[in-house]
C-alpha cells in the first residue's frame, strides 16, 4: 500500500461516520449507573414499600374491631382514607421531595466534568458537539429520575389496587399515581433546569450549590427585602402588585414545589392563594417560562464555556459581577432590617446611624467574601476595589431611599375612581386561640374551618369586604407617622404633619395598621398597610356587615356540641368551669350579644383588665363536620376533634354576663361602668388613646 | 495538514499564546518543543478543540477545528495527565472511546494491550503512572485518528516501552498515515523520532521547520586563532548566536551552511577549527538564549 493510498483510507474512516445519539446516551448512562441504582432504590423504598407500611400502620390505628376482609362501610371508609393518604397526601410530598433531591444530585452529577479540568479536557476533545453532549446529559438525567419514578408508581398503583380496588377506588388510585408522577416531573424539570444553570456557571461543587441558592432565591429575597423595608419605613403608602403567595413564583425552587404539589394532589391547592385568576395564570406561566429560560441560558453558557473554567470558582464575568453586587447589597440591607427589629420599630437618629453602619459593613464584608469564593483565593477579597466601594455606596443609598423616602413614594394617593372593590384586614388580633381563627365554610351549614395564623394570616380569608368609598377613606385618613423625634399625625391629602403628639416611647405601638387590598380597575390588585389614627373610622369598618359575616358566623348550634365553657378574665371569674346546664344558655346569650353589638368590643380582650371576660369554649365536633383546610374535607383521627376557642366579651349590658352574674351572684369590678374604652392591644400590653 | 493561523490565547490576563502561526505537515512526526510556560499544552489543547483561541484559527485538513466534529474526529488528544473514569477498566475506557471515535479498533486495542502485557480488566486506578501512559497511548493509536496530539507522553515510560511506542508510531505513519504531534522537554527523545520541529518560547513561535534543515543551518564551531582580530572578522561576517571561551579555544554557535562557515574560518587561518552539528537540545538552548532565556548566571 502506498503512502497516498493509506492516507486516503484513513481520512475516510472516522470523519465519515456519525456518532449516534443513542450510543452517546448509552455511554453516558454507563458512567452514571450509580445514580440510576440510587434513584431506583429510593423510589421503590418510598413508593411501594411505604404503601405497604402505611397500610399496616393505618390498620393498627383504625377503629378497634375493624376487619377489612369483612368489607362493609367501615372497610370502605378505611380504603378511602388509605387512597387519600397515598395518592393525595403522603405520596405527593414524598415524590416531590425525591424530585427535588434527584434534580440536585443528577444535575450536579451529570455535569460533574465541569468541576474537573482533566475530565473537561477529555469531554471537550472528543468529536461531539457541545449541544449534543448537553442534550445527552440532560435527557439521561431526566430518565434516571423518570424511569424509576414511573416504575415505582406503577408498583404502588398495583399494590394499592390489590388492597382497595375492590371498593371501587381503582380509577382514583391510577389517576392519583399518574398525577404524582406528573407533579413530581414538573418539579424535577424546573429544579433540574435551575441546577444545570448554576452548574454551568460554576467551576466547583461548592460554588454550584451556592449559585443554586443565589439564583433560586435572589429574586424573592429582593422582593421581600423591598416589601419589609416599605413596611418598616413607609408610614402612609405601601404599594405592592403581588400578594405574598403570588410573589412565590419569583423563586424557581419554591414555585416549582407549589405547582408540583398542585399537579400531584387535589389536597394541596396552594397556588390558589396567589390571588386573582390573572395572577394564578401569570404565576404558572412565569414559573414555566423561568424554567425554560434557565435551561436555555444553561445551554448557551455550556456551549461557550471555556475549558479552563473547570476548577475555578465562578468564571462567568457578568454573573460574577451580578452575583457579588446583588448579594452583598442584600446582605447589607438584611442587616439593617435586623438592627431595626432589635432596636425597636420606631425611627430615631441613633438607630438610623446604626442601620447605615451595619449596612455598609456587611455589604463590604459580603462583597469581599463572595469575591473570595468566586476566585477561590483569600487575595480575591480586594480584587475589585472600585466596584466594591460602589456597591457599598449603593447599599447605603438604597437604605436611604427607604429611611428618608427620597422618592416621595410615601405620599402617593391613588384616585377613588380607580378602585373596583376593596377588602381590609385589621392587624389587631383576630378572634381565636393563639393565632388560630375559625370561620364558617360558606354554603355549608354546621361547618367551620380552622385557619392557622402562620399559614393563612395574610391570605384573603382573613379579609372582609368594604366599599370603594371606605377604601378611599382608609387611604386618605390621617395616619400615625413616626419620625425621628416623636409620633406625628399626618394628613396625606393636605400633606400637613402635626405633632409630635407623643415622644417616641412604647405607647405608639397601640396603633396598628389596616391592611387594604384594592382591586384596581386597571388590572392587578394592590395591597397596602395603613396605620390609621381615626379610631371611630376603625370602629365603623369593624361594625360592617362584611366583618360580621366573615368573622362572627356563629349561630346557635353551629359549633356542634359544646361540652364545657370556662370563664376567665377577672379575679372573680378566674378560670371557672360553668356547669353543664349553663352551657347552652350561655352560648345562646353570647350569640345574641354578638349580633346586637358586634365590633371592636368583641374583637380583642385583655386578661389583665377587669372589664373583660374571656370565654373558652371546649367544643366537640362530630367527625366530618370539621375541616382542617379551606375547602377540603377532613376527618378526626378518632372520630372527634376538640376545638378550643377563646373569645372576648365586655360586661357592658350583655346577656351572657347577666347569666353569669345571676348564677354566681358576683358583680364585676368596673372603674367606670357607664363606659368601656376601646383598647387596642398589642402583645399583651394595652393603651388607652384617650389619655392624650 | 494542521494550519495554525495567528492564534492567541490568554488566561486571566496572562498571554499563553501570542500570534502563533505555523503549519504541521502530515505524515511526519512533529516535535513541539519549548521553554516552561511557552504555551505547548495550550497550543495542543487549542488544536484538539478543547480550548477556543481568543483570536486566530486552527485548520485541520481544510476545516476549522473548534466545535467541528468532522475535524475533531481526526484528532486524538493524549493529555499529560489523562482522565480515566473512576473505577474504570481499560476495556471500559476503550468502549467509551469506541463510541466517540467510530474508527476505533477494539481488536487492535486488545492486541496492543496483550503485547504490552496490560490487563484489560484491571482497574485503571491500580495502574502505575507509566502503565496509565501506555494505556493512554494505546487508546490513541487504536482510535484510528489521523493526528495524535501527545502532551509529554513519553514521560514516565521505561526505555523499552518508549522504543516500542516509537516503533508503533513509525509503523502507523507508514501504514495508516498518522501524524503524531509530540510536545516534550526531552529533546534527545524527540530528536530520535521527529522530522519536523516547532519551537515555542514565551507564547510565540521561534521557528518551525524540518529538523534536518534546521540542523543544516546552524553549527557549533570550535576554533583557535593566533591573531585575536581573526575572531572579530569571523564574528562580523556571520550570524553568531552564542560565544564561549576556554583559554584560547573559542566555541561559537553560528547560523549558516557548513561550506560557508568553513570558507570563512579557513580564510582567517586558524590554528585549529572544527565545525560540529548541533543537537536539538543545543539548538533549543541557543535559540532561547538569544531571546534572553538564560540562567547561566544563577550560581553567581
Amino acid at each position: 500500500m502506498t503512502s497516498q493510498e493509506s492516507q486516503n483510507k484513513e481520512v475516510k474512516t472516522p470523519a465519515d461516520n456519525k456518532i449516534s445519539f443513542w450510543g452517546l446516551l448509552k455511554e453516558d448512562l454507563r458512567h452514571r449507573r450509580w445514580m440510576l441504582v440510587l434513584s431506583a432504590v429510593v423510589q421503590l423504598l418510598l413508593g411501594p414499600v411505604v404503601t405497604l407500611f402505611i397500610y399496616t400502620e393505618k390498620k393498627n390505628n383504625y377503629i378497634m374491631g375493624f376487619d377489612p376482609v369483612a368489607g362493609g362501610e367501615v372497610a370502605r371508609n378505611f380504603a378511602r382514607s388509605m387512597v387519600e393518604s397515598l395518592t393525595g397526601r403522603y405520596m405527593p410530598v414524598i415524590q416531590i421531595v425525591i424530585a427535588f433531591a434527584g434534580a440536585l444530585i443528577v444535575g450536579i452529577g451529570g455535569f460533574r466534568h465541569l468541576f474537573n479540568r482533566r475530565m473537561t479536557d477529555m469531554v471537550n476533545s472528543v468529536p461531539v458537539k457541545r449541544e449534543k453532549q448537553f442534550a445527552v446529559i440532560f435527557l439521561n438525567g431526566f430518565l434516571i429520575w423518570l424511569i424509576p419514578a414511573a416504575v415505582s408508581m406503577l408498583f404502588t398503583a398495583l399494590i394499592a389496587t390489590s388492597q382497595y380496588g375492590a371498593y371501587g377506588f381503582g380509577e382514583e388510585i391510577a389517576s392519583g399515581c399518574l398525577r404524582n408522577v406528573l407533579g413530581a416531573g414538573f418539579v424535577f424539570l424546573l429544579v433540574y433546569a435551575l441546577v444545570i444553570l448554576a452548574v454551568t456557571l460554576s467551576g466547583t461543587v461548592f460554588n454550584a450549590v451556592l449559585n443554586i441558592a443565589f439564583i433560586g432565591f435572589d429574586l424573592i429575597i429582593g422582593y421581600w427585602l423591598i416589601y419589609i423595608l416599605c413596611q418598616d419605613h413607609f408610614n402612609n403608602f405601601m404599594d405592592f402588585p403581588l400578594s405574598e403567595y403570588a410573589s412565590l413564583w419569583l423563586s424557581s425552587l419554591i414555585s416549582a414545589g407549589i405547582w408540583g404539589m398542585e399537579i400531584a394532589s387535589p389536597y394541596y391547592a396552594l397556588s390558589k392563594n396567589m390571588g386573582s385568576d390573572v395572577l394564578y395564570v401569570f404565576s404558572l406561566m412565569a414559573t414555566v417560562l423561568i424554567g425554560i429560560f434557565n435551561i436555555t441560558l444553561a445551554l448557551i453558557i455550556y456551549r461557550s464555556r471555556k475549558s479552563e473554567e473547570a476548577e475555578s470558582g465562578v468564571f462567568n464575568r457578568p454573573y460574577r459581577f451580578l452575583s457579588r453586587t446583588i448579594n452583598s447589597i442584600f446582605a447589607g440591607l438584611i442587616c439593617s432590617m435586623v438592627i431595626f427589629d432589635i432596636m425597636g420599630i420606631y425611627d430615631n437618629a441613633t438607630m438610623t446611624g446604626w442601620q447605615f453602619f451595619f449596612t455598609v459593613v456587611f455589604s463590604f464584608l459580603f462583597y469581599g467574601l463572595i469575591e473570595m469564593i468566586h476566585a477561590r483565593s483569600f487575595k480575591g477579597f480586594f480584587k475589585h476595589k472600585v466596584q466594591m466601594a460602589l456597591t457599598v455606596i449603593a447599599s447605603a443609598l438604597i437604605l436611604a431611599v427607604f429611611i428618608f423616602d427620597l422618592t416621595d413614594f410615601d405620599n402617593r394617593i391613588i384616585p377613588q375612581s380607580s378602585i373596583e372593590s376593596a377588602k381590609v384586614q385589621l392587624n389587631i388580633g383576630v378572634r381565636g386561640d393563639d393565632g388560630r381563627m375559625y370561620e364558617r365554610v360558606q354554603g355549608k351549614e354546621g361547618f367551620i374551618r380552622r385557619i392557622d395564623d402562620d399559614t393563612f394570616r395574610s391570605s384573603h380569608y382573613s379579609y372582609w369586604d368594604i366599599t370603594p368609598e371606605q377604601a378611599y377613606r382608609v387611604i386618605t385618613a390621617p395616619k400615625v407617622y413616626y419620625d425621628m423625634d416623636g409620633l406625628y399625625i399626618y394628613d396625606p391629602v393636605t400633606k400637613i404633619k402635626e405633632g409630635p403628639v407623643l415622644p417616641i416611647v412604647n405607647e405608639h405601638r397601640v396603633f396598628r395598621s389596616i391592611g387594604l387590598i384594592a382591586d384596581r380597575k386597571a388590572g392587578f390588585d394592590f395591597k397596602r398597610n395603613y396605620t390609621i389614627y381615626d379610631q371611630e373610622f376603625i370602629d365603623e369598618v369593624l361594625r360592617s356587615e362584611g366583618y360580621k359575616e366573615s368573622f362572627f358566623p356563629l349561630q346557635c348550634g353551629e359549633l356542634g356540641y359544646p361540652v364545657s365553657i370556662s370563664v376567665r378574665g377577672t379575679k372573680d371569674y378566674y378560670d371557672i368551669q360553668v356547669p353543664d346546664e349553663l352551657i347552652r344558655p350561655l352560648m345562646d346569650a353570647y350569640i345574641a350579644d354578638f349580633n346586637r353589638n358586634y365590633g371592636l368590643d368583641y374583637l380583642v380582650g385583655s386578661y389583665d383588665e377587669d372589664c373583660w371576660l374571656s370565654f373558652s369554649y371546649n367544643v366537640v365536633i362530630p367527625e366530618n363536620e370539621l375541616t382542617y383546610y379551606p375547602g377540603e374535607p377532613g376527618q378526626g383521627k378518632k372520630g372527634y376533634y376538640n376545638v378550643t376557642m377563646d373569645i372576648f366579651l365586655s360586661d357592658e349590658d350583655t346577656e351572657s354576663y347577666k347569666i353569669l352574674e345571676e348564677y354566681y351572684g358576683i358583680e364585676p369590678h368596673l372603674e367606670d361602668e357607664s363606659e368601656i374604652d376601646p383598647a387596642y392591644v398589642y402583645e399583651d400590653s394595652s393603651y388607652d388613646p384617650s389619655s392624650f | 495538514m494542521i494550519e495554525i493561523k495567528d492564534i492567541s490565547k490568554s488566561y486571566e490576563g496572562i498571554d499563553a499564546l501570542k500570534g502563533v502561526s505555523f503549519d504541521m505537515p502530515e505524515g511526519q512526526v512533529f516535535g513541539l518543543v519549548g521553554t516552561n510556560g511557552a504555551g505547548k499544552s495550550t497550543l495542543l489543547r487549542c488544536i484538539c478543540g478543547v480550548c477556543k483561541p481568543d483570536s486566530g484559527e486552527i485548520i485541520v485538513d481544510g476545516e476549522s477545528v473548534y466545535e467541528n466534529p468532522s475535524a475533531k474526529s481526526k484528532i486524538f488528544f493524549l493529555s499529560d495527565d489523562q482522565y480515566f473514569f473512576p473505577g474504570c477498566t481499560p476495556a471500559e475506557m476503550a468502549v467509551y472511546y469506541s463510541t466517540m471515535y467510530p474508527g476505533f479498533s477494539m481488536e487492535r486495542f486488545g492486541n496492543l494491550m496483550d503485547a504490552l502485557s496490560l490487563d484489560k480488566k484491571r482497574r485503571i486506578q491500580t495502574f502505575s503512572k507509566g502503565m496509565k501512559k501506555q494505556l493512554c497511548i494505546l487508546l490513541g493509536i487504536s482510535s484510528g485518528c489521523k493526528y495524535l496530539l501527545c502532551d509529554e507522553t513519553f514521560d514516565g515510560l521505561d526505555p523499552v516501552v518508549r522504543q516500542a511506542v516509537k516503533r508503533l508510531f513509525i509503523n502507523d505513519m507508514e501504514e495508516a498515515g498518522i501524524t503524531p504531534v509530540i510536545a516534550s522537554h526531552n529533546l534527545r527523545e524527540l530528536e530520535d523520532i521527529c522530522e519536523y520541529v516547532g519551537l515555542l518560547h514565551n507564547g510565540g513561535v521561534i521557528l518551525s521547520k524540518d529538523l534536518g534543515d534546521m540542523k543544516l543551518g546552524i553549527f557549533k564551531v570550535q576554533v583557535v586563532f593566533k591573531d585575536p582580530s581573526s575572531l572579530e572578522t569571523v564574528k562580523k561576517n556571520c550570524s553568531v548566536i552564542s560565544e564561549d571561551r576556554r583559554g584560547s579555544l573559542v566555541t561559537l554557535t553560528i547560523r549558516g551552511t557548513r561550506p560557508e562557515l568553513e570558507t570563512l574560518i579557513t580564510s582567517q587561518v586558524p590554528v585549529f577549527y572544527e565545525v560540529l552539528p548541533l543537537t536539538l537540545e543545543e539548538i533549543f538552548i541557543s535559540e532561547t538564549e538569544v531571546l534572553g532565556y538564560d540562567f547561566t548566571g544563577i550560581t553567581k
